[in-house]
């Protein structure tokens, strides 16, 4: 192994594939941090002109923009409370809320740190694992996936803020969202209201980007211009977060990569529950839960690391399997077939510099995010020195042309309008917009996946006590869904001094004290 | 205090009724379709039952007496709208017009409606931001917009 | 001066990007520099000026893939937009509108001028979307220009079936219920499954999943017993012997898989496939798809463009305009024989 590491190493260090890789990172950040840009739209944009380069090149190119956009989504995701991308959602949830107290420096170091931390963590899985890991990814059938989602969908509960019944509607309305759309085991047309624009089903990111990002304007709207100028813009911290935190964050960090890491690996799960489990079980295990959501720093380590934690992930299938494990490993699979190599066990046989000098530059590709990272955003920080009132439009504009351009489909720009507008009902009536995004996201994959599962098992539920890795994912996320509302309950109860023992049955009225606590 | 249960029974309702139009939809499913949305409506009709009732229970609780509990500044409901007003005709125009004019009022106007009045600014910035995510767009992603000028 | 300071920010913000775009344009001359127009391209370059000096005249011609970016039918496109611009002279680009099974960018690209500027990716999905009913348009609404690419669809199974051969398979199919895999409902392996279960009264339930890797993947995970596929999304788990390939739904047997013998050398006289071509909006004039359809020919038989189909695992398969027309009214025929399978 260690031969060929050298030899990958040999493959990757000439000046044009370094230089290939340092401006993939940079193009990857740039994009990445854009509202509605994915990296895996400029990877796609990449794949053909990397057919002219040689293989190592090529691929170095397209790992490093894979990285560094991942981490680039955490950038708008804090400093303007608008998630690029599905995958780093989760880090607005705290991100934002440091920003807005004057954190946003501390909020972007330790998004940059944990990205590197992850991306590190899974290249290094991958180099030593691929092989292994990959029968792993074969034992997922509809069963398994079903019982991911769940466990994605479990998480609801803990996220969904002040009122678990608003939270949990919020949720069922996402659910209602995911069946728009042509029902993918049988073809029939759900509330699509005969649109053919609704026929595919809502644009997640266009949705995602409604509910935070027009959101975020209208909120500034409804201020009115009187109080403009009494917000007092927030002090920017430093960059550089110190030592001291990063030991503070280290287990975070763990969790969050092994989590990532191991969802990436699973076909189709992805980089979206993974970034929703890392968060959830960061608050789960905190000492103090009630600081989540509010700007806690490990509400940012834990899906940043996770993100960054599924690129390596995603890898395994495709070079163990040759098959790729979500949108972004599907492109990379075209590169590798443009450059006529075949992935799979034949790729570590016949060309195994190339195939270490893509772990390597998935090496190199994290080390070069975080000083990159931490230059870059020394200046992008300075985006909150812009007063709201100007900022408002800039970010509409830019918001609106992102997702456009996600599939040239001027619907997605009402999709945009309408989720915003509906975002701002939500706020109104004080319903999170969390667990929509999360049941948006999961919902027609537990759908699609029960309703398989039940075909293969000749319409018996058996296949959830008879399937081991069904059976624990879904006693996980029973416990998962159920802790936070038992914790809540007692918390209320232990707040009335009342003796009754409290169940899971008396949710409904100690939430209602809570309501009356604020 | 009692504001807030008088919108949650609201609310409640609302939930409740969308449920029910959901229901009685997936009811012209065929077999199989149906199960999820069916499950999902039952489920919005649930909670929004629960939370009318929790409005409920909150309203006879609490004390009329509380009187005007913190003093917020009042929503600007007109600035929200209009914003709205910007964005719906901002997507009819950048689908007849183009892409770049109509970017550049969108970003004007907002910034107007959010209460920016500083003009030397805001001139030069939106036109820039426009161009610049006009050719960005079009040079470098390949992407055609709509409309009948650039 | 916080003002103008902003206003330098901004600045700076935008010339940024503007440096992106300035190294992107650079590293597209890179490509147009490096030397592998074949003799082919550059006689097809001079036959064209010579011809029909008008047509494209350096205006940009545009390539609407219905699909997403990075799909197959994506990189396809894209593989030959690059060569088509090198033979007709001019900018080719290649535009993405997915969504709607593809209704939206079908719709889109055929409501275009006819000029020729504006080309729509066809695939099988073209004829499909019709006699769903969904569309605007018809057959008529399109004209051929030329088919480049046939993917014959190959009968597989898990290897945990214990299924070895297609005789065997077709018996276990007639006498229990199979688990059919396929990437999605109303894909190009979902009704071909559906034709062959209709032919010869073979039981499948179906399990749609979202795309061929999520389709391979339980076939070698063995939680479907078979499916239908194409070879390139296949290929390496077939080496794996993860998957088992039984037949192939062609003419012919195929050059990757030489050991795999037809359907009709088993007795079953069954061939379908993904075809891909491309299209113009009805309207344009003869010359122009004359011109697009030679172009296409020239490009289709350039070796950097064979190489890259070989190696992506799509097989080459060129029709001219009219052979292309033809077989896309054939399937027409065909497919609205079997429509009403979808539909139970």
């Amino acid at each position: 192994m260690l031969g060929n590491i050298m030899a990958g190493l040999g493959a990757l260090m000439n000046f044009n594939t370094l230089l290939f890789l340092f401006i993939g990172t940079l193009v990857g950040l740039i994009i990445g941090a854009l509202p509605g840009l994915t990296g895996n739209m400029a990877i796609a944009l990449m794949v053909p002109v990397t057919f002219t380069m040689d293989p190592v090149t090529a691929l170095a190119f397209l790992t490093s923009i894979y990285c560094s956009s991942i981490f680039g989504g955490s950038i708008s995701a804090i400093l303007l409370g608008i998630p690029g991308t599905i995958s780093s959602f989760a880090t607005t949830l705290d991100g934002y809320p440091m920003a807005k107290k004057g954190q946003a420096g501390t909020a972007l170091g330790v998004s940059t740190l944990s990205s590197v931390f992850g991306g590190l963590f899974s290249a290094v899985v991958l180099m030593c694992l691929t092989v292994v890991l990959a029968e792993f990814a074969l034992t997922f059938g509809p069963a398994e996936y079903f019982a991911v989602a769940v466990l994605g969908l479990s998480c609801i509960a803990s996220i969904g803020g002040k009122s678990l019944t608003k939270g949990l509607l919020s949720g069922f309305i996402g659910l209602f969202f995911a069946c728009v759309g042509m029902d993918p085991q049988t073809g029939v047309k759900r509330y699509t209201f005969g649109s053919v624009n609704l026929l595919g089903g809502i644009t997640m990111v266009a949705a995602l980007i409604g509910l935070f990002g027009v959101i975020s304007v209208l909120k500034s709207a409804e201020k009115g211009s009187s109080g403009k100028d009494t917000e007092a813009m927030p002090e920017v911290d430093n960059v550089w977060i110190g030592w001291k935190m990063c030991k503070k964050l280290l287990p975070t960090w763990l969790r969050g990569s092994i989590i990532g890491t191991i969802v990436g690996i699973i076909p189709g799960a992805g980089t979206n529950v993974a970034t929703f489990l890392a968060y959830d079980v960061e608050k789960k295990i905190s000492k103090d839960p009630d600081s989540f959501g509010q700007g806690d720093p490990k509400g940012v380590a834990a899906p940043e690391s996770a993100n960054n934690g599924v690129t390596g992930g995603s890898m395994v299938p495709l070079l163990a399997l040759g098959v790729p494990g979500n949108a972004t490993s599907a492109l990379f699979l075209g590169a590798l077939m443009l450059q006529g190599l075949s992935v799979g066990p034949v790729l570590f046989t016949d060309h195994a510099d190339i195939a270490y000098a893509i772990f390597l530059a998935f090496f190199i590709a994290n080390l070069l995010m975080w000083p990159l990272g931490l230059f870059l955003l020394r200046y992008m920080k300075t985006i909150l020195s812009v007063p709201e009132s100007l900022l408002g439009g800039i970010i509409l504009a830019f918001c609106v042309t992102g997702v456009y351009s996600i599939s040239s489909n001027p619907f997605d720009v009402a999709v945009v309008i309408f989720f915003g507008l509906l975002g701002y009902v939500f706020y109104k009536f004080d319903i999170p917009t969390a667990p929509l995004i999360v049941c948006l996201v999961l919902g027609s994959m537990a759908e699609s996946n029960l309703r398989q599962a039940l075909v293969a098992s000749k319409g018996s539920l058996n296949f959830m006590w008879t399937r081991p890795i069904t059976l624990v994912v879904l006693l996980i996320s029973v416990v998962s869904f159920f802790v936070p509302i038992i914790s809540k309950a007692m918390k209320a109860a232990r707040k009335r001094r009342s003796p009754d023992v409290v169940t899971a049955g008396d949710i409904a009225e100690s939430s209602t004290e809570e309501m009356d606590d604020d | 205090m009692t504001v807030t249960h008088k919108k949650d029974m609201g609310l409640g309702v609302a939930a409740i009724a969308f449920g029910a139009w959901m229901f009685a939809e997936a009811m012209q499913l065929k077999s199989g379709p149906d199960f999820w949305p069916k499950v999902v409506a039952a489920g919005i009709i649930l909670l929004g039952a629960l939370i009318f009732v929790m409005g409920l229970m909150g309203l006879r609780k609490a004390p009329a007496a509380k009187g005007p509990a913190k003093e917020k500044a009042k929503p600007q409901y007109i600035h929200v709208a209009a914003v709205m007003v910007v964005l719906v005709a901002y997507y009819f125009a950048f689908q007849t017009i183009g892409y770049t004019i109509p970017t550049f009022l969108m970003i004007g106007a907002t910034a107007y409606i959010l209460g920016y009045r500083n003009w030397k600014v805001l001139l030069p910035t939106s036109l820039l931001t426009s161009i610049a995510l006009y050719l960005v767009f079009t040079k470098l992603f390949g992407i055609r917009f709509p409309g009948a000028f650039f | 001066m916080k003002q103008f300071k902003r206003l330098l920010a901004v600045l700076l913000a935008v010339s940024m990007i503007f440096a992106l775009a300035a190294c992107n344009s650079g590293k597209d001359d890179d490509q147009s520099k490096t030397p592998d127009s074949s003799q082919d391209g550059t006689s097809g370059d001079k036959n064209n000026d010579s011809q029909a000096p008008a047509w494209p005249d350096g205006k940009t011609v545009t390539i609407v893939v219905p699909f997403k970016v990075g799909g197959n039918v994506d990189l396809c496109c894209r593989i030959i937009a690059d060569e088509l611009g090198k033979v007709l002279d001019t900018n080719v680009v290649v535009e993405n509108k997915e969504g709607g099974g593809a209704i939206i960018g079908q719709t889109y690209a055929l409501s275009q001028a006819p000029d020729g500027y504006t080309i729509l990716a066809q695939t099988s999905s073209f004829v499909t979307n019709i006699l769903s009913g969904d569309t605007e348009f018809g057959m008529e609404d399109s004209i051929a220009i030329g088919q480049y690419c046939f993917d014959p669809e190959i009968v597989v199974v898990s290897a945990d079936s214990g299924i070895t051969t297609i005789e065997q398979f077709m018996e276990k199919a007639k006498s229990e219920t199979l688990t059919n895999s396929t990437p999605g409902f109303s894909t190009s392996h979902h009704i071909a499954s559906l034709i062959l279960a209709d032919a010869h009264g073979l039981n499948f339930d179906y399990l749609h999943t979202d795309g061929s890797a999520e389709q391979t993947v339980q076939l070698a995970g063995g939680h479907a017993q078979c499916g239908l596929t194409t070879y390139g999304g296949a290929a390496t788990l077939i080496e794996q012997g993860k998957i088992v390939p039984l037949a192939i739904c062609a003419a012919e047997r195929s050059a990757t898989l030489p050991d795999v013998p037809t359907m009709a050398e088993s007795g079953y006289d069954f061939v379908y496939g993904a075809w891909r071509g491309f299209g113009v909006p009805a309207g344009t004039p003869d010359e122009v798809v004359q011109i697009l359809s030679d172009a296409l020919k020239t490009v289709m038989e350039t070796d950097s463009v064979v190489k890259a189909f070989e190696d992506s695992g799509f097989p080459v398969a060129y029709l001219s305009a009219a052979d292309f027309q033809q077989m896309m009214n054939d399937d027409y025929e065909n497919m609205s024989k079997v429509y009403h399978l979808l539909e139970q």
